[in-house]
Formats: C-alpha cells, structure tokens, sequence
C-alpha cells in the first residue's frame, strides 16, 4: 500500500512569496490497480511523482510505503524505496545515457538493487528485452543509436527490471505519434496484468487515462479535484474542469 | 483565385555522407491566408521539410534538391544577405518548444524588440511598441507584464503566443510551426488552435506540422500525409480526414481512438 496523506509542497516563486505546488493531496494506491493523474502541465503532478519517489520532501504531509515513511535522507531507506518505486519519464532519449549500452542500462538496477549472480542478470536483461518486443542483438546497442519507440521501451524495460511493486510514469506517453503512443499503451495495459504491480500514470492526454487506468484522479491547481473509479461510464465525471477535458478530446 | 504564397516542387533531401535519402518528391502549394497541413508519424520527414523550407539545413550535410518559391523568390538561391528580408520577417517560425529556443536570462521585451530591429528599421522604443500592440491584437491583456518578463517566468503557452505576436509583428505573410501542440492539454490545445486561425484571419498563410488530427481538422485547409519522406496522400482536409484513401491514412485515424474496457 502506497499512501500519499494530506501532502502540500510549497516552493518559492516570484517576490519571495511561498506558492502551493501540490496542496493537501491524499491518494491512497493499492497492489495490482492502475491509477491515473490527469492535469494540465503547470497543475503539480509532477511534483507530486517527485514526492512519491521521495525525490523530494513534502512541506507538510506524509507519504507512507506500507505504514513507513518515504524519505530522501536515510540512505538505506532510498534503497528500499527505489526497489519498490520505479519511473519512466516523459523523454526517452535524455532519460537515457547515449554512451551506455542497451544491456549497460537495463542490468544497472538489477546490480544495485538485487545484486544478481552474472548468470542471472544475464537472463533477466534477455527475457526484458524479448518482453519489450526488442531482439537480443539490441542489447549491444549504445542507447544513442535507437529510435524514440526504441528508447521508450528500454526505459520501460529498465523500471520493470527489479520488478518494482509501484511504477510512476511521468508524461511518458507525450509526444508520441499516434500509431507508437497505441502501441506503448497496448504494451504497458499487458506488462501491468502480467506483472501485477500497480502504475501511477501521469498524463495530460485524459482518453490515455481512460484506456489504461482503474481509478482516474484529476489534478488543478495543486489539488486533487476528482477522483473516480472508473468503469467505462463516462457519467461519474461530474466537475465542470473534468467535463471541459473530456469534451476538448471528443469524448462527451 | 488568390495569390500562389509557397510553392516547392520535386523537394528532395539527402545526408551527403553516407548517401542516404530522406525526403522524397515532396510538393506543396500554398495561397495567400490559406494553410496546409503536415501530418504524420515522426520520423517521417516532416520537420525536415519545414526545415528545408526555413533555410536551416546545413548545405555541408544536406543535399537539397527541387525549388522553394516564396512569394516568386527561390529560397534555395537566397544569398546570404538576402536571408533577413525572408526568415524571420516574412517567414515566421514557432518552434516545438519555444522555452528552449529564448534566451532565458533577457526580458520578453528586450529580446522580441531585438528582433523587429533586425528585420524593420525601427528605434528600441518603437519597436518595443509595435510589439507591445501585437500581444494586445494576439489576445493577451497583461501586456506590461509580459514585456517585463523573462522566458522561464512564463508558461510554454504564454511563449507560444509571444511568438505568434512576434509573427503579427513583423508582419508575416507566412507562418511554420512545428508540432506546435504536443505538450498542451486539450483545452489548452484548442486555444493555440484559436491563435493559428486568428493569424490565418489577418491575412497569414499557415504551414503547421503535427501528428494530432483534431488539430488538423481544427484548421482545416490542405492536408498532406507524410510516410517515410515520402507523400503516401494530400487533398482537402475534411475530404482526406473523413474519407482516407491510402491505407495508411486509415491505419493513422484508427490508431487515434483507444477506447476502454
């Protein structure tokens, strides 16, 4: 159980005054579910995944792995954290480094957080690779050397590594053209069920969310101001911010 | 009939060393205050063509091939010098991501009135006021405000429409803009769509380059489908949205809807 209480992050903007950037969330996540977070850019949710990821530390508010709080300062905690909470970010090509090797990339997290016997790892990086739909010899690549999909995927691949229970995708799906965004999805809806684990997906494309997500949560703002189960009626939705998304996309 | 604005016939690219095409036969024409429409997957030559187009690709790399006819000038054969009266004055570019492409550090006034200067011979001041009445007529209110801001203390939105009044401005007749919605959420998606239209209105061609398609239908025009660096299909953009011909125009539109479980 990943729990965000009453969290608020405030940051310093213009004229030294203090801004909320995420104020007073609460989220609560459970195993095996898909939650999406859909805003504008500029709302806060990306704070938030940074909180999340104990990347950053909330002004007020706790967020609880289990009953234990996530914290950036105790290192041994960090380590903990990152075994359970993985990120793929929004840009793939400078997610990754262009130096490392596909295999490099993908067996860093299997060292550090699993220390894997050579042997293991080896098969492991493998199996990733062939269930991100990338063939063996890719791994000798530099990532440089892939197209867009092709880096998106390792990102993938590399979260999924040491099979994280949380998967927080920050806008990974923006910017990708339309037959490579269905694909992603498609891949992404089939790693989740085979894998059990649970993803926050951040995105500002709200008919994304709905293919994907079980509980769809709209963020303004810095706050959370819907939250629903999503079961595919579209009439759950009832703030007037939500309605005016679905409407722009076509979708009421 | 109105006037030919934007003409390139037979546009061909290739990478000089090692040989390898990447834009093929590529034609598009454009009237005065009319616009095309670049759709297509990245990777497909889209934002090398506008590229072309806007002078930027370096003839060391590049072989470009065809002819670029801008208002019955050859872009292709611009001297050096002659560029200025075309890029950035009569030719307007909005690119991707306008945060990147300022200079963080100097206020929006600073910079736009900078650039009115290298195209029109203005004063400091003048040029600061003709800019300021273009953020009025591209629908901003806060104008003192935005003059006096830098870039980063902006929204990606609030640039883009900085830009578009740099192009009100300098009185472009035509404007590129490349994936100029990417990053924007639908509501805030079909707004730029409302600035492109409102610069279509004032008499400025569009050349817009996206993968989105409610933009494309949003604006309309002529559509052009990109696949490789190659044209798969043009025409009309209700004609070719509502009934594609070329099976990967349909795999294109179907690939939008996702649907739910």
């Amino acid at each position: 159980m990943l729990e965000v209480k009453n969290v608020s992050k405030q940051y310093k903007g213009e004229d030294k005054l203090l801004f909320d950037a995420v104020s007073d969330v609460s989220l609560s996540m459970a195993d095996h579910r898909i939650y999406a977070l859909v805003g504008e850019s500029g709302c806060g949710k990306s704070t938030l995944s940074r909180l999340i990821l104990g990347l950053e530390s909330p002004s007020s508010g706790q967020i609880l792995l289990d009953g234990k709080p996530i914290s950036r300062k105790r290192k041994n905690n960090r380590k903990e954290t990152a075994k359970a909470i993985q990120l793929v970010l929004q840009d793939g090509k400078s997610a990754l480094d262009p130096h490392f090797t596909v295999y490099q990339v993908i067996a860093e997290p299997l060292r550090n957080l699993l220390a894997l016997p050579k042997d293991k790892e080896r098969s492991r990086v493998y199996e990733l690779l062939d269930r991100m739909e990338l063939s063996k010899e890719s791994a000798a690549k530099k990532t440089g050397e892939l197209s867009g999909g092709q880096q998106k995927r390792i990102g993938i691949a590399r979260a999924l590594a040491a099979s994280p229970r949380y998967i927080v995708f920050d806008e990974s799906i923006s910017g990708l053209d339309v037959i490579l965004r269905k694909n992603i999805l498609e891949l992404l809806k089939r790693i989740q069920e085979e894998e059990q684990c649970s993803y926050l997906f951040i995105t500002h494309e709200i008919d994304a969310a709905l293919y994907l997500a079980d509980e769809i949560h709209v963020m303004q703002n810095g706050k959370l101001i819907e939250s629903r189960r999503w079961c595919g009626n579209l009439d759950v939705f009832k703030n007037p911010y939500t309605k005016q998304l679905l409407q722009a996309s076509h979708l009421i | 009939m109105s006037k030919k604005l934007l003409q390139v016939e037979q546009l061909s690219i290739a990478l000089k060393n090692p040989h390898q095409q990447l834009i093929r036969d590529i034609n598009i024409s454009l009237e005065e205050a009319s616009a095309a429409i670049l759709l297509g997957q990245s990777g497909s030559g889209k934002t090398m063509t506008c590229r072309a187009i806007l002078g930027l690709l370096n003839r060391n790399t590049f072989q470009v091939d065809g002819n670029i006819q801008f208002d019955g000038v050859s872009l292709l054969q611009l001297k050096e010098k002659e560029r200025t009266l075309y890029y950035g004055s009569k030719i307007a570019f909005v690119p991707q991501n306008p945060m990147t492409s300022l200079d963080p550090s100097r206020k929006i006034g600073v910079q736009m009135a900078g650039f009115l200067k290298l195209h029109q011979d203005l004063k400091g001041k003048d040029a600061l006021s003709l800019y300021e009445q273009a953020l009025s007529r591209a629908g901003l209110t806060d104008t003192k405000r935005i003059l006096g801001s830098r870039p980063y203390q902006l929204s990606g939105g609030m640039l883009q429409r900085c830009l578009i009044a740099l192009a009100i401005a300098g009185k472009a007749k035509l404007v590129i803009a490349d994936e100029p919605t990417t990053a924007l959420d639908a509501i805030h998606r079909d707004k730029a769509v409302e600035q492109f239209l409102h610069l279509q209105e004032q008499g400025c061609a569009l050349l817009i380059v996206t993968h989105d398609f409610d933009v494309a239908r949003h604006i309309g025009g002529h559509v052009l489908i990109m696949k490789e660096g190659r044209m798969v299909e043009q025409g009309r953009a209700k004609e070719v949205l509502q009934n594609p011909q070329a099976a990967y125009t349909r795999e294109l539109i179907e690939a939008i809807h996702l649907g739910w479980r």
